[in-house]
């Protein structure tokens, strides 16, 4: 698995992919893939004052309406 | 009352007029009356795409100016008696017509056909507007690119703004061979990505050429692009059908892995 796992990450479409999410991500609400990452730090340490929260799985997606926050396991 | 569809992409070159032209077709061949309309002032391309151009006498401007009747500016298709186009003018700009008046013309198109499909020309600016101006749902052709894909998602953005909620996407020129290098996106990565509903993907056919060339659409033929457009046409109108396998002739190894892979 880790071998398949390495040829992706690779691969042009995986540097594709990275380019037009963070493309998107600044472009759906006007901000920056850093002002992202803050936001996501932010919101984890404010969440997990409340929930039990694991790091890794942790996640923040804007899209064009909405804030997705992934606290754990599969994805929205 | 029929349906006022816009197709559109902000990004030029990824495949509008042929889906356009493609999905008119297919939607006549399912029995539906569809008229096709080419909002390109300036930069007319459908009826080369269908082969008509020989056949234009008046045009969607001298329809809005009053230069003509509706009836007189339709053209028919050779082939099929239930879908007709209303060409562009050639010599106009963008600022010969308005979004008003285009949303007037479709309006009346819709009490007669099923179908009003509007071919959208490239860009945000006042051609956009005209040509949704009508439009009560949307279809985004996009190619597997990132310049594509971010035009897309503009598109997207601008049509929710203007409170057309159906919008439904294509994916054009696929290529299995380099997806399944890992050098082009899938369907899957593009629809994630882009996160609206799928209507169907394209593979980059030399029949599309081929057909273009002839000014014949690709659905007569028999092609793998031909049957995915008759497959969009068949979701447009509510059946439910399912994703063509755009990997058929790679045989048993490639049907395995499958382009809908993830990733």
């Amino acid at each position: 698995m880790s071998m398949f796992e390495a040829k992706k990450t690779n691969t042009s479409v995986s540097i594709a992919k990275d380019r037009i999410k963070a493309l998107l991500v600044s472009e759906r609400v006007n901000c920056t893939p850093d002002t992202l990452e803050k936001i996501q730090n932010e919101l984890y340490k404010t969440i997990s004052k409340y929930l039990e929260v694991i790091p890794e799985e942790f996640d923040v997606k804007m899209t064009r309406s909405y804030i997705y926050i992934r606290l754990m396991g599969e994805d929205s | 009352m029929g349906e006022v569809i816009v197709i559109t992409s902000g990004k030029g070159g990824v495949g509008k007029t042929t889906t356009t032209a493609n999905i008119g077709v297919g939607l006549a061949t399912l029995g539906k009356k569809v008229v096709v309309i080419d909002t390109d002032l300036g930069l007319r391309n459908l009826d080369v795409v269908m082969g008509l151009e020989n056949r234009i006498v008046y045009n969607v401007v001298d329809v809005i100016e009053g230069n003509c009747r509706m009836k007189q500016a339709l053209i028919k298709d050779k082939v099929h008696e239930n879908l007709y186009l209303l060409p562009s003018a050639q010599t106009k700009d963008k600022s010969a017509i308005s979004p008003e008046q285009v949303k007037k013309l479709t309006e009346e198109l819709a009490e007669e056909f099923d179908y009003v499909l509007v071919d959208c020309p490239a860009g945000i600016e006042q051609g956009f507007q005209n040509a949704i101006a009508g439009a009560t749902r949307a279809i985004v052709v996009t190619t597997p690119e990132v310049s594509a894909i971010r035009d897309a998602d503009r598109i997207i953005g601008l049509l929710e703004k203007n409170g057309i909620k159906n919008v439904d996407l294509v994916i054009n020129k696929i290529r299995v061979e380099m997806v399944k290098r890992g050098d082009m996106m899938s369907v899957e990565d593009v629809t994630e990505i882009l996160a609206i509903n799928l209507l169907g993907a394209i593979p980059d056919d030399e029949q599309i050429v081929v057909a273009t060339n002839q000014g014949e659409p690709v659905i007569g033929m028999d092609s793998l692009a031909g049957k995915a457009y008759l497959n969009i046409c068949k979701r447009i109108i509510g059946e439910d059908v399912s994703f063509l396998d755009l990997d058929a002739h790679t045989g048993f190894f490639g049907k395995i892995f499958g382009i809908f892979k993830s990733n």
